[in-house]
Order: C-alpha cells, then sequence, then structure tokens
C-alpha cells in the first residue's frame, strides 16, 4: 500500500487541491486500518453537526461586503486623523487600519490588494522611501490576524475546541489571547516607523480636533462595528457565532441599504464570492475531520509526542523547533489548511510539554503569519510583487526590518507565555 | 452551450446566496427569539448546521468552478507553460478520481442512514441533509474533468485567488 501514499505524495507536488489530498490520505489510512471506507464520509458529514461553525460564513460575508464598500478608505481617513500627528504618522495610521481590516476580512492577501492601493500612494506622498512603503504594506498585509474576528483565530478555536482536551480552549478564550500578542507587533513596528519617519515630522500633519469630528461623522455608521463585535465577544453577551450573524446582518444593512455603496444588483453575485471562499476553506476542514480522526485511531498524536520526546526533553527546545517547523510551513501551507491539518497533531504534543493550547494558538497563528512573507515563496511576497509590479528580489529587501521586527515579536510571544494567557 | 452554462452558474451563485441569507436569518430570528421571548426553536439549530454543510459543498463547487482551491503549487510556478498545462492536467485528474471516491462513499452514508432513518426537522428525513455530499461530491468530479480541459488559470488570476 506504501505506492498509493507516493502516488498520493506526487499528487501534491502536481499541485492537486489540498482538500483532495488530505481526502486521499483518509482514504488510504482508513483503508489500511481495515475500516468501511464510508466512515470517511460519516466524519465529513460532522461539518453539519458542529455548533459554531456558523461563524465562518458569517463573519466572512460582513468582511466581503466591508472591502466592497468604501470603508477601507473612511477608514484610513478615521486612524489619520487619530494618529497622524506622530512621528511617521500616516505609516502608523497605515499598521493600525490594515490589522483592523485583516481582523474583519481574516484574508491577509484582500488587505494588500484592498489596503495598499491606498496606503501606498499615501505613504509616498508624505515623503517615505519606496523601500519602506513596499515593506510595510506588504508585511501589514497579515497583521490583525490576532484580532477577533479573524478566521484563523475562529478556525483554530473551533479545530482545537473540539479536541476535548484538559485544559479545553474556545473560540472566545482565542479571542482574548490574541489581544496583546497582536497590540505587541503592532507597536514594535509602529516604533520602528516613527523611527524611520523621525525625520519627516516636519511633513505629518498637526492634530485637530476638526478632522476628527469630520472623519467620525464620516465613518459613524462603520465605528459601531468593532465595539460591538469585540464588546459583545469579549463581555460574553455573546457566543462568536451570534455577534457573526447580528455583524453580517449589520453590515448587509449599512452597506447595501442605509449607503448604498453596493448596488442590489451586485449583491447575489458578492454574496456567492463570499461563499465559494468559505467552500473553499469548509471543504477543507471536512477532509481534516475525517483525516485526524484515523490520525487519532492509528494513536499518531501519542506516537509523535513520545518520539519527539524521546529527542526532546525541554519544553523551550520544543517551542523552538515549533517556530522553526511553523515557519517552514507557513512559507508552504494557507494559514487555514495549516490550522486544520496541524492543529489535531500539534495541540495533545504541546499539551505534554505543558502549553496552554490557547498559547499554542496564538504562536501558531504568529508564526504563520510570519510565513507569509518569508522569502523564497511567503504568499504575500507573490501578492505585493503583482499589486504593485515590482520584483520579488526587491519586495524581500524590503521587507527584511519589519521581518525581524516581526521575528522578535514571535520570540516574545512564544517564549512569554504570559502575554497570551494574562488577560484569559 | 456557453449561455445554458452561464445561465447554469448563475443560478449555482444565486442558490448559494439564498442559502446565506437564510442561515443569516435564522442565526438572528434565533437571537430575537432568546433576547425577546427567552425562548429558542431547537430544530432551527439543526437546520442552521445543515446550512453550513450545504454552503460548504455549493461554495466549494464555486471555487472549483473558477479553479482557486488551495493548492501547493511551487512546482507549476517553476515550469515553462507547456509542463504547466501538462503538470496541471494531472492534479485535476487526481482531483477528479478522489472525488468520484468521495462521492461513491456519500451515497453509501445515505444508504446507510437509510435503513434508520431519523428526522431532521419538521418532518424532514435526516438523510436529505445529507444529499448534498454525493450530490456536490459528483458535481466536483465533472468540475476537475472540465478543468483538465480548461487549463490552468492565469498567474494574475492565481495570485488573487489564493489570497482570498
Amino acid at each position: 500500500m506504501s505506492w498509493a501514499w507516493l502516488l498520493l505524495l506526487t499528487a501534491a507536488l502536481l499541485g492537486a487541491p489540498l482538500f483532495v489530498l488530505i481526502l486521499g490520505a483518509a482514504f488510504i489510512g482508513f483503508h489500511q486500518a481495515g475500516y468501511d471506507l464510508t466512515v470517511v464520509a460519516v466524519e465529513f458529514h460532522r461539518l453539519a453537526g458542529m455548533p459554531g461553525l456558523t461563524a465562518i460564513p458569517l463573519f466572512t460575508v460582513a468582511g466581503y461586503l466591508l472591502a466592497e464598500s468604501r470603508a477601507p478608505q473612511r477608514l484610513l481617513k478615521l486612524s489619520d486623523a487619530l494618529l497622524g500627528w506622530l512621528p511617521g504618522g500616516i505609516a502608523i495610521v497605515g499598521l493600525v487600519a490594515c490589522a483592523l481590516f485583516t481582523a474583519f476580512t481574516g484574508a491577509s492577501g484582500v488587505t494588500i490588494v484592498a489596503m495598499g492601493a491606498l496606503l501606498y500612494p499615501a505613504l509616498k506622498a508624505a515623503g517615505f522611501d519606496e523601500r519602506f512603503n513596499l515593506g510595510l504594506v506588504t508585511s501589514a498585509g497579515s497583521l490583525g490576524l490576532l484580532f477577533a474576528p479573524s478566521l484563523p483565530l475562529i478556525l483554530y478555536g473551533f479545530v482545537a475546541g473540539q479536541l476535548g482536551t484538559t485544559p479545553s480552549v474556545s473560540i472566545e478564550d482565542l479571542f482574548i489571547a490574541g489581544i496583546l500578542p497582536g497590540l505587541l507587533m503592532i507597536v514594535l513596528l509602529g516604533v520602528y516607523a516613527a523611527w524611520h519617519g523621525r525625520a519627516l515630522h516636519a511633513r505629518s500633519e498637526p492634530f485637530a480636533w476638526s478632522r476628527v469630528l469630520e472623519a467620525t461623522r464620516d465613518a459613524a455608521w462603520e465605528i459601531p462595528l468593532p465595539v460591538l463585535v469585540l464588546g459583545a465577544i469579549y463581555s460574553g453577551a455573546l457566543a462568536a457565532s451570534e455577534a457573526a450573524a447580528i455583524t453580517a446582518l449589520y453590515v448587509l444593512v449599512v452597506t447595501v441599504l442605509v449607503r448604498r455603496e453596493i448596488p442590489l444588483r451586485r449583491l447575489p453575485g458578492l454574496l456567492a464570492e463570499s461563499m465559494r471562499m468559505v467552500g473553499a476553506i469548509l471543504i477543507i476542514l471536512g477532509a481534516a475531520l475525517a483525516l485526524s480522526n484515523w490520525l487519532v485511531d492509528a494513536e499518531v498524536p501519542t506516537r509523535l509526542f513520545e518520539w519527539i520526546q524521546g529527542a526532546i526533553s525541554n519544553p523551550l527546545t520544543f517551542l523552538l523547533a515549533l517556530n522553526l517547523f511553523l515557519l517552514a510551513v507557513g512559507m508552504l501551507l494557507d494559514v487555514f489548511a495549516a490550522i486544520v491539518i496541524l492543529v489535531p497533531l500539534l495541540v495533545p504534543i504541546a499539551i505534554g510539554y505543558g502549553i496552554h493550547p490557547a498559547h499554542l494558538g496564538v504562536l501558531m497563528l504568529a508564526n504563520l503569519q510570519l510565513g507569509y512573507f518569508t522569502p523564497p515563496v511567503g504568499m504575500n511576497l507573490f501578492i505585493a510583487s503583482y499589486r504593485f509590479k515590482v520584483s520579488i528580489g526587491r519586495l524581500v529587501r524590503a521587507c527584511l526590518p519589519f521581518f525581524l521586527i516581526l521575528l522578535l515579536a514571535l520570540g516574545l510571544i512564544t517564549y512569554v507565555p504570559w502575554l497570551s494567557l494574562a488577560l484569559l | 452551450m456557453n449561455r445554458l452554462l452561464r445561465g447554469l452558474h448563475r443560478l449555482e451563485d444565486g442558490l448559494l446566496a439564498a442559502l446565506l441569507l437564510l442561515l443569516l436569518l435564522l442565526a438572528v430570528g434565533q437571537i430575537g427569539l432568546r433576547w425577546i421571548a427567552d425562548t429558542g426553536w431547537l430544530e432551527g439549530e439543526t437546520v442552521q448546521r445543515t446550512l453550513v454543510l450545504w454552503i460548504a459543498l455549493l461554495g466549494a463547487l464555486g471555487a472549483a468552478r473558477e479553479r482557486r482551491h488551495l493548492a501547493l503549487d511551487l512546482l507549476s510556478r517553476l515550469l515553462p507553460p507547456l509542463g504547466r498545462r501538462i503538470v496541471w492536467a494531472l492534479a485535476q485528474l487526481v482531483a477528479a478520481a478522489l472525488c468520484a471516491v468521495m462521492a461513491w462513499y456519500g451515497w453509501s452514508l445515505i444508504e446507510l442512514e437509510r435503513e434508520a432513518p431519523g428526522v431532521l426537522f419538521a418532518g424532514v428525513p435526516s438523510w436529505a441533509g445529507m444529499l448534498i455530499i454525493p450530490f456536490g461530491f459528483a458535481v466536483l468530479t465533472l468540475r476537475f474533468l472540465i478543468a483538465v480541459a480548461l487549463g490552468p488559470p492565469s498567474d494574475a488570476s492565481a495570485a488573487e485567488g489564493s489570497a482570498a
């Protein structure tokens, strides 16, 4: 039967869709273990048995509609009015706006395309050099992954939550655990931007209440949104899936009926478009449910843990190995796929080393986020290279300082669990 | 033929949008019921979860139509156009084969469920909610076969596709 595994590996190299590869692995595994393969369909059907999974389509559609409206422009204007007076003002504005935008849209590539187009010219006009601008736009494209209601965070909470581990972890826990580490990333990058832009101080506009007031009035319909979502979830008034429903309804009403920035005739196409992305993620999740069931049945996590423990006894060494491993994974694999495949394996192992699953989730996402623009194959490098029409080589050089800063943040997040667990 | 296909795609998109709106309505309605009347519609939960499954598969169908399922495309990025095309065709064939297998076992799941049917909601048997699994994977098989003929998506749409 090893030829079947070989065939699957070849298919992976050829670029067959991930969900198909995962299904294939589940088929082969269960077949070798002597099961009736209907079990794969039974496991896949568990997609329809999970409470709270509705959060994924509902938050996604809200993000899509927001991205299609003029909310990004208003967000940028408001952040500019609030933070533009700082040294390196517009760069810090960009970081904050990108993070908020990514938290709501979840897919970091979208941030580069939507925000980059606004931010890049603004940075240039403020006198920043091109290299800095490229680096900022590319690296900020994955900032905000750690803030509610980002999809990767929800997905991790979901997959880890249904493992039934002690200590257990929920989507809501993840939302809280991500706050300080997410802020740390923004602050570190912000300090760098302020330092880099210190000579440009004269060119940033002074703070003015009138500008804040105007921008606030402009964004009056969007401002309640983070308050609503974060307030409801963090206070425990609503479950993540309920907050998702209210967010989706609110965004739908505001963008289509109140602001009318999305014409009614374009709505069905947009809704379908957002659900195609959801479908691409959920079908991987369904396949991964089957695969992870086989993995558990074959006691792979236990054996893996014993094997790793034979080589690594110290939790700190394990974390270091994990960092390097996830960096490589982040380059090769999309963050959603990485979560559904790796979480069932990693969570039991990490718990064996005494690592809290919420901490693991935060460090895993921070790690994968870095992989997004790790040379030579990080996905955001390709998107930015395509979007801004510059060579990958130039982008890699431009991203280097940002990469090193986020690497420092990752180190702190990994080795100071307090950052993730303090608010829990 | 082309017009038929376009109509079919529009129908598919419409269905997807309608299911999503229905899901939204149910989810919001459920919260409303809880707040106002401190009650809930128990079967509504089941309907919501089934809707998620249907949206997942119909959405995945759409993603296949637009050739934007997530994949590792390192090798094909390095190849010349003809090589890319061949590698792409092989990958799609594997995908079609495995989706066909899944459709088969999806059907056997339904036969299994029909031996001891439960109720999904309001008299609808539980196996009806599962129909999307064999159906979805059967159509996915067709889509991947069609994708063999269509060839790989262009660089531009590939970059944006993997982004979303």
